[in-house]
């Protein structure tokens, strides 16, 4: 660097000098201020399970249990049975007490196999004072 | 894979939906002592032909829409607490069906049931309970195994018999045909 060099170096020194501090756009600080933060080591969230960085799919979970809070919350709220509830009910307790009934006959048929026909009534009317099916079974043998 | 694990949330979710509320049903009859745990009976019997749960809050509906048209169902269904019924269809005695019923009522026995009708022959094995708490029947058992059908009936709930049986006298029904009004005599198949 000759002297000529230098003499244009300090000129422009000079005029840089003489400049005014201009301030930066906003958006341009909030840029370069993230740049920082972007490249900032991230700790491990459960240094024990992940040491590493931690995988993006570990956050699936968490995001499915919301939706699957909400439902179960919604499910456990008492639902107010249709009238469709309602008769389909009522059908299925007729076939219940129906089944309930086979149940009586059935014994009542067994009863008498064994001991006939006349200790079956002595049997089954003793008994029906405690099962009434076996009552409905008699009145239906009779008719 | 962001889909497959999508799909595979909405599977539980669907499954919990349809899951829940017979689960709730059924838990909540848990704690009534005439309720009677059967256990796994599709791992002897199949799968169910009839499978019948009706619970607390549909019995009370039941028993005040019944109330005007047959007072003595309406008054039994409103002390019911729960009707939980499970029938197979079989073509032969299932393996291990007598061991259960057997099993089962030998539990039924140390909880404190008390055994009401007895049949017990190779070919047919029924077995009816009741339990009786305080002069008040609090629920009815009943187990029958055949060759061709095995049903499991738990009826939970203060139940009258006087009562039980005039409803019954009311009922109608042919059960491999469906409810058919007045037509039939022969109900009870």
């Amino acid at each position: 660097m000759n002297r000529d060099d230098k003499t244009l170096d300090a000129q422009m020194d000079h005029l840089l000098n003489q400049l005014k501090i201009e301030k930066a756009p906003a958006s341009l600080t909030r840029k370069l201020k993230q740049i920082p933060r972007e490249h900032r080591e991230k700790k491990p969230l459960l240094p024990w399970l992940f040491p590493g960085p931690l995988p993006k799919w570990v956050m699936a979970p968490a995001f499915a249990a919301v939706p699957l809070a909400f439902l179960v919350v919604v499910l456990m709220q008492p639902r107010q049975p249709s009238p469709q509830d309602i008769e389909q009910a009522r059908q299925d307790l007729v076939v219940a007490f129906t089944y309930l009934d086979k149940a009586g006959l059935r014994t009542g048929n067994q009863i008498q196999s064994v001991l006939g026909g006349e200790l079956r009534h002595n049997v089954k009317d003793k008994l029906s004072e405690h099962i009434p099916f076996t009552e409905q079974s008699l009145q239906e043998e009779s008719s | 894979m962001k889909t497959s694990i999508f799909r595979k949330i909405l599977t539980v979710c669907a499954t919990l939906m349809i899951s829940l509320p017979a689960m709730a049903q059924e838990d909540s009859l848990k704690d009534y002592p005439g309720y009677v745990d059967f256990g796994e009976l599709s791992s002897i019997f199949g799968e169910p032909s009839v499978q019948i749960s009706v619970g607390e809050s549909l019995l009370g509906l039941v028993s005040s829409l019944s109330a005007s048209e047959d007072p003595e169902a309406a008054e039994l269904f409103n002390r019911l607490n729960g009707v939980r019924v499970n029938v197979f269809e079989t073509t032969s005695m299932a393996s291990g069906a007598v061991d259960y019923v057997k099993e089962t009522a030998s539990t039924l026995n140390k909880l404190g049931w008390e055994p009401v009708v007895t049949v017990n022959t190779a070919d047919e094995q029924v077995r009816i309970y009741m339990m009786i708490n305080n002069d008040q029947v609090e629920g009815i058992t009943v187990m029958t195994v055949e060759e061709t059908e095995a049903v499991f009936i738990n009826v939970i709930g203060s139940i009258s018999p006087e009562e039980l049986g005039k409803v019954m006298n009311n009922f109608d029904i042919d059960i491999n045909g469906g409810h058919d009004g007045h037509d039939d005599d022969d109900a009870t198949g």
